[in-house]
């Protein structure tokens, strides 16, 4: 036995174990989150959203939409959002201390002037420069607040100081709303009496090609581009067949930041957003579950598998790569500022399961891939292994992965079958065909480079660095 | 005299549609606040009968568009589901001349109707 | 460990795969076919429909039946598909007529016999199906039914149980508010904010049991018939109100609070006040609001007190409770030994904008 063959052997039992059990968690993951998925649909078709949009006893919502530099569509986007049907909302944009005319728009294009209006520092934040309300009665949901430049946390936060009623809605400001979005997503905080609701979120969809008029969606139509497609294909498998599971154990740890509903009360004694992190919306669902865990409260984070909003996902390579990036080193600091659940009991399922869970198969995911991947490469060229059982390695690895794109493409055609043409369903299926070989690694290699970014910033930061991290939050 | 519907559910818009035909007017059909108010702007009608609940636009902001943008005060019915008090205070805040909620009696809103063809407009 | 294993396996997922997408392929074709076909069914029966919503019965003193083709009766018995088009367009019309058009629509409910088909899905064990069969039957308003469906108020499966509550409240207003006397699962916000709205369709009357249900066992018994007290002003209570201040369950102590908001008296502003240190914040945030309303001037000093709080909000809230007393009220607060500093200073001014409109 030679030592090459304890390596080489040593090595692929070892991926191939993580493999095995990564495409386990896999299956029934997506089984679960099937099922739970039929129970909503059927649960849903007794619900009449619209008793809950005139009601005066629905939860008070304030929707917070954080704005840089969008004087193009501004305008439309908040009159898209002030038309929306809820009784007692208001509306916050929050100016983030915009380089163009947004501000001037918004105030010529609703009249507004300038409000004496307290801000209860709650959560401490860059400065508040102004508030304004309009003078029209037709805009008297809309509040915009102007500020210092600070970043969308810092905006957020803002927003969460001077908001007045009890759920938070963080929207981006060009994401598209569905009609009955808001009411969907303020109805799980209604309908559980025993554990409190601390936080919900839906699904995201992409908006590329899609008609879009006055800020509404007006048609559905598959991206023509191929990188959109496959963003679209991607959702797809991590809605339908990720999500709904995960809610359902109540072990969710992603709310997507383009749309989210949050408690308002749990989010000021959380400390708000963390502007130290770039993946914010994740690191505060984090927060407050762990809040809620050490004080033994019983809690809930509520997922809805319905569309409830569409963006624009990015269509360069170099764009999607800069946003995969970032979701590394979100996820990286996220799981690093708490790392004390790892596999501790004293946190629940939270951190038995959600965290190990994003550890293993998240975070390490593109880790194992890549190094498993030049790992053979390398076995092979030096005659280590058959370069037949390589390539037979590969070709499982990747007929699973069209397997299971099918399968989520089948899901979405039985449930919520956005995409009515059969020639769109078939491109879907030749774009899942495509993925692995041209979009899978080019994620991979963006979340190696997240990893090297982050450990590169942490070095050359050195001290500066270590007295930010010994401030973290607690509380 | 002319009618303008703006129903989002098939079955009341053609129901509506029926009786307001059967009751001698003229009637113009919608789907929902857009074309509601690009039908309007093309027709102008004598009278316009909306929901609140449709996709795209609320049926309060019709009424909030066509008080700004016309001169001529084209009556405006509220037709809807929601029925409570602050929803149809705003509606007649903005300008609406009529509400009614539904569930709604057919006969009832052909008599109503009537009314506006008498008071109404030029 | 052989290449094999795996070869084996690739050959499975591509024969899974190719399945699958001839699956996907037949179920859209299916779909695209039986769509063509339904438009047409939905248009027969929304003409059908439309011609009961129109039917003159006023004639004869027997109702005459609603003419309806024999094409479309057998439709009717041989097909479930076009069975449920025609009475989803019956329902959903039935929820927006009233007056002579509804009673048209129900009796070609029963006299296509629709009615049995929905009584026979009430036995079955699929929930949903349940549900939704309760819900037709109340749409329909099929009152002969109502003991059936008061059987499920207090089913274990949540939905077969909101849809019977909804249902029999929806049969018979008011009285059907009885399973509050007997149901041992909590009622959720929502089912509870869907109750109201049932009952705002029905005319307003005295009805009986809200003693009891204030004293219920289960508490989410007690917040809907607080609810119920605030919206029908059901002042006779007041004590039983009163006596929830006290209870141990913060959400029942909530909404009595809110609750004495519309039905107070002239001690329920002591009473509020006594209340007021024992309580946790948000409790004490709703106290301060219904004092916003019912305040008066010999409240004043209990209130400036509560200004030296160190929590901004309820600083706020104390501020505008006193401004809305009147004069008097403003005054306190101007002559506050914190009204020159950081932060009520800026509150007095928000709080004078907004008094100011």
């Amino acid at each position: 036995m030679s030592w090459q063959s304890v390596i080489t052997d040593f090595f692929t039992y070892a991926i191939l174990s993580y493999s095995v059990l990564l495409l386990l968690c896999y299956v029934f993951i997506g089984t679960y989150s099937i099922g739970e998925t039929n129970n909503y649909l059927h649960k849903n078709s007794f619900t009449d959203y619209r008793v809950l949009a005139g009601s005066t006893e629905a939860p008070t919502v304030s929707i917070l939409a954080p704005a840089y530099n969008e004087a193009a569509n501004i305008i439309e986007n908040v009159r898209s959002l002030l038309s929306i049907h809820y009784n007692n909302m208001e509306v916050i944009i929050i100016n983030d201390g915009s380089k163009d005319d947004s501000l001037d728009k918004l105030i010529a294009a609703y009249d507004l002037f300038k409000a004496d209006f307290f801000v209860n520092q709650q959560i401490a934040t860059k400065n508040v420069r102004g508030v304004y309300k309009s003078r029209n009665n037709v805009y008297r949901k809309l509040i915009v607040v102007d500020k210092d430049n600070g970043g969308k946390a810092d905006a957020l936060n803002v927003g969460v100081n001077i908001a007045r009623n009890d759920l938070i809605v963080c929207i981006d400001v060009d994401c598209i709303l569905e009609q009955d979005a808001l009411l969907k997503l303020a109805k799980p905080f209604l309908e559980s009496p025993h554990q409190r609701v601390i936080a919900t979120g839906g699904v995201i969809r992409i908006a590329n090609s899609c008609e879009i008029e006055g800020g509404r969606l007006i048609k559905v139509n598959l991206p023509k581009d191929f990188l959109p497609r496959v963003q679209t294909l991607e959702y797809i498998r991590a809605f339908l067949l990720g999500r709904m599971a995960w809610s359902r154990l109540n072990g969710l740890l992603l709310i997507s930041g383009a749309f989210g509903a949050f408690d308002k009360e749990i989010v000021i004694r959380c400390g708000g957003y963390d502007h130290n992190t770039v993946g914010e919306d994740m690191e505060l669902v984090v927060r407050m579950r762990r809040y809620m865990e050490e004080r033994n409260e019983p809690y809930k984070v509520a997922f809805i598998p319905d569309p409830l909003c569409w963006t624009e996902a990015p269509a360069s390579f170099k764009i999607l790569g800069r946003q995969r990036n970032r979701w590394t080193r979100g996820t990286i600091e996220t799981l690093k500022f708490h790392k004390v659940m790892f596999f501790n009991p004293k946190y629940g399922l939270l951190g038995m399961i959600s965290y190990p869970y994003w550890f293993f198969f998240e975070f390490m995911a593109p880790i194992v891939e890549f190094v498993g991947f030049t790992g053979f490469l390398i076995f092979s060229l030096f005659g280590l292994i058959n370069w037949s059982f390589f390539l037979t390695l590969l070709a499982f690895i990747f007929s699973f992965g069209f397997l299971y794109s099918v399968f989520a493409i089948l899901m979405e055609v039985l449930t919520y079958h956005q995409y009515k043409r059969q020639k769109d369903i078939m491109m879907l299926v030749l774009t899942a065909f495509l993925e692995p070989i041209i979009f899978h690694p080019f994620v991979v290699w963006a979340a190696i480079k997240g990893n090297i970014d982050l450990l590169r910033k942490k070095n050359s930061w050195g001290e500066m660095t270590r007295q930010g991290l010994s401030q973290k939050k607690t509380n | 005299m002319r009618i303008l519907i703006a129903e989002d559910d098939d079955l009341m818009r053609k129901t509506l549609e029926f009786r307001l035909k059967r009751d001698g007017h003229q009637v113009i059909v919608t789907h929902d606040g857009r074309e509601a108010l690009e039908k309007i702007a093309e027709h102008l009608p004598d009278l316009v009968i909306t929901d609140i609940m449709m996709p795209y636009s609320s049926g309060l902001e019709i009424i909030g568009a066509v008080r700004q943008n016309y001169t001529q005060k084209i009556p405006i019915i509220i037709l809807s589901g929601m029925g409570q008090e602050d929803v149809v205070l705003e509606a007649f805040t903005l300008g609406a001349d009529d509400y009614i909620t539904k569930p709604f009696s057919p006969n009832e809103l052909s008599v109503r109707v009537r009314r506006f063809a008498f008071t109404g407009a030029a | 460990m052989g290449p094999h294993y795996f070869n084996l396996a690739i050959l499975f997922f591509t024969g899974i795969i190719l399945l699958l997408i001839i699956f996907i392929l037949a179920i859209m074709y299916i779909r695209n076919r039986r769509g063509g076909k339904f438009q047409k069914w939905k248009l027969m029966a929304s003409l059908l429909v439309r011609k009961a919503i129109f039917f003159d019965n006023e004639q004869d003193e027997q109702r005459k039946a609603i003419p309806v083709t024999t094409r479309l009766q057998k439709l009717l018995s041989d097909n479930q598909h076009f069975r449920k088009i025609l009475t989803d367009e019956l329902t959903n019309a039935k929820k927006n007529v009233s007056g002579t058009s509804a009673d048209n629509l129900k009796q070609l409910y029963m006299q296509l016999n629709l009615h049995h088909f929905a009584i026979a899905k009430l036995k079955s064990y699929k929930w949903y199906v349940k549900a939704q069969a309760i819900q037709e039957l109340a749409v329909m308003d099929m009152k002969e039914h109502i003991a059936k469906i008061y059987r499920f108020t207090n089913n274990a499966n949540e939905l077969v149980r909101m849809e019977a509550q909804i249902a029999v409240v929806k049969l018979y207003g008011f009285e059907g508010l009885r399973f509050l006397d007997v149901v041992t699962y909590p009622i959720t916000e929502w089912q509870q904010i869907r109750l109201l709205h049932e009952l705002a369709q029905v005319p307003a009357e005295n009805f009986n049991g809200m003693e009891s249900w204030l004293r219920s066992q289960n508490k989410s018994v007690i917040t809907f018939a607080l609810k119920l007290a605030r919206t029908y002003h059901r002042f006779e209570i007041y004590s039983e109100i009163i006596a929830c201040l006290q209870d141990e369950d913060a959400g029942v102590r909530l909404q009595a609070i809110e609750t004495l908001g519309e039905l107070y008296d002239d001690d329920t502003s002591d009473i509020l006040i006594s209340r007021y240190l024992l309580e946790d914040l948000r409790q004490q945030i709703a106290i301060v609001k219904v004092l916003k309303n019912i305040a008066t001037e010999r409240d004043i000093p209990v209130l400036l007190d509560q200004l030296n709080s160190d929590n901004a909000e309820l600083k706020l809230m104390v501020a505008r409770a006193l401004a809305n007393i009147g004069t008097k009220g403003l005054e306190a607060l101007h002559h506050h030994r914190q009204a020159c500093e950081y932060p009520l200073d800026r509150i007095i001014t928000q709080i004078e904008s907004e008094v100011a409109v």
